[in-house]
């Protein structure tokens, strides 16, 4: 139980909320952008003057921490508009449910509450049209701002700014699909001189349709992705603080359910190997889903 | 507030619940009947060979750009074959050059244009 007073909603309140937040509602900084992997970016974008509402949910798992009652849910609403066929500019209103473990004794984590609004933009310098598919290759960037509607957001929160930049590239067809990414991702320092190690995030996500798609008919494409990530070490008053930072490869079944302009994803991202420096835990598990729907702005 | 969460979550539910099922269920364009069926058979129809097209998903953004321009009666995806057929409303047409500007919006590269007039068009997937 946390600050957020849950002793006065019922129990199963709480979870049929998770649970419609895990089917149609739903968490904070997705990569995921129209038709891509869920845990990682991809160069989709939507049309000039095409837009995107999705809603997604993601429940982490805090590791072998010791303390499971850690795991939090987060859920977010994000929007997405095409300013030209190539280049999509989009924002992002996250929400965290439970409490986000303490990095150490310098982070003060994350309780319950609203945490900061992400505005993103990409642009797809690149995109060769073939005779049934297409390649593309994207610039990406989002920054985060301080969270500030909650009270939540305490000055030793180093979750809530930030920013990120990427390139991604993919090649999509009737039956197979890849989604490479290479994306950084600078975190900020809090009121304490706590700098939680920036990380570098390097993805490969190859897919499948089983099915040649038709325009009117459902279409279901299964994903299988690897995500590497290396952290450096987090740094206090810029000294590296020894049990902090290493690399960790995950893998993230997924799959893209589709009916003409709604898609359903969903997908597991899974820690398989971990290098971390000095005496930590390695992450837990991660379950996601996320709900998309285009439309177009004159109707 | 987990209440709260928890209601405004079903009622997004809900709504996505009817809205989705409705808006499946109507038809990609506004012609519909006889008087339609006969309008569109003395229209100018455009058979497009896009290139790009590979997901259904991606695809919406074409028909949606192309219907928007308020002279499209009906169009056709055909995604496998890589052809969009546009059936234009009696006596509105579009120049090559807009046609090609349109796909090019959508994000798709128009590659050919074959354009008949009084035409039935040809069949969807």
């Amino acid at each position: 139980m946390n600050e957020r007073g849950h002793r006065f909603a019922p129990r199963f309140l709480r979870r049929l909320g998770v649970v419609f937040a895990l089917v149609g509602a739903g968490a904070a900084a997705s990569p995921a952008l129209a038709h891509g992997p869920l845990f990682s970016p991809s160069p989709h974008a939507v049309w000039k003057g095409g837009m995107e509402v999705h809603v997604h949910a993601e429940h982490f798992n805090s590791g072998n921490l010791g303390a499971p009652n850690l795991s939090h849910n987060e859920w977010s609403v994000g929007y997405l508009y095409g300013i030209t066929a190539d280049w999509t500019v989009g924002i992002n209103l996250p929400y965290q449910d439970g409490f986000d473990t303490p990095l150490n004794q310098f982070d003060a984590g994350f309780g319950s509450g609203i945490r900061g609004v992400v505005l993103r933009t990409k642009w797809r310098f690149r995109r060769e049209d073939l005779r049934h598919g297409q390649n593309s290759t994207a610039l990406l960037a989002s920054i985060r701002l301080p969270g500030n509607g909650s009270g939540l957001d305490s000055p030793a929160d180093t979750h809530a700014r930030g920013w990120r930049l990427g390139l991604t590239d993919d090649h999509e067809g009737l039956k197979w699909y890849r989604f490479e990414s290479l994306v950084y991702q600078h975190n900020g320092t809090n009121g304490a001189g706590y700098h939680h190690g920036d990380a570098v995030y390097l993805n490969f996500v190859p897919a499948m349709r089983p099915r040649t798609p038709s325009y009117t008919q459902p279409d279901m494409v299964w994903m299988l992705g690897f995500n590497l990530e290396y952290r450096h070490h987090d740094q206090l008053h810029g000294m590296d603080l020894p049990n902090t930072g290493g690399t960790q490869l995950f893998v993230s079944p997924q799959f893209m359910y589709t009916i003409r302009n709604y898609a359903i994803k969903f997908g597991v991202q899974i820690p398989v190997y971990s290098r971390l420096n000095g005496n930590q835990s390695k992450n837990g598990y991660r379950v996601a889903m996320e709900f998309e729907w285009h439309f177009h702005a004159a109707g | 507030m987990n209440t709260r969460i928890a209601i405004i979550s079903l009622i997004a539910a809900l709504a996505l619940g009817v809205a989705a099922p409705a808006a499946l269920a109507a038809p990609a364009s506004p012609a519909g009947g006889a008087q339609a069926s006969a309008n569109v058979a003395r229209a100018t129809v455009y058979k497009l060979r896009v290139y790009g097209l590979a997901c259904p998903y991606c695809a919406y953004g074409i028909e949606k750009t192309i219907q928007t321009t308020g002279k499209v009666g009906k169009i056709q995806v055909q995604i496998a074959k890589g052809f969009v057929v546009v059936h234009m409303k009696p006596g509105k047409t579009f120049t090559h050059k807009r046609l090609k500007q349109l796909v090019a919006d959508a994000g798709f590269t128009l590659k050919g244009v074959k354009e008949e007039h009084g035409s039935g068009g040809a069949p969807g997937e």
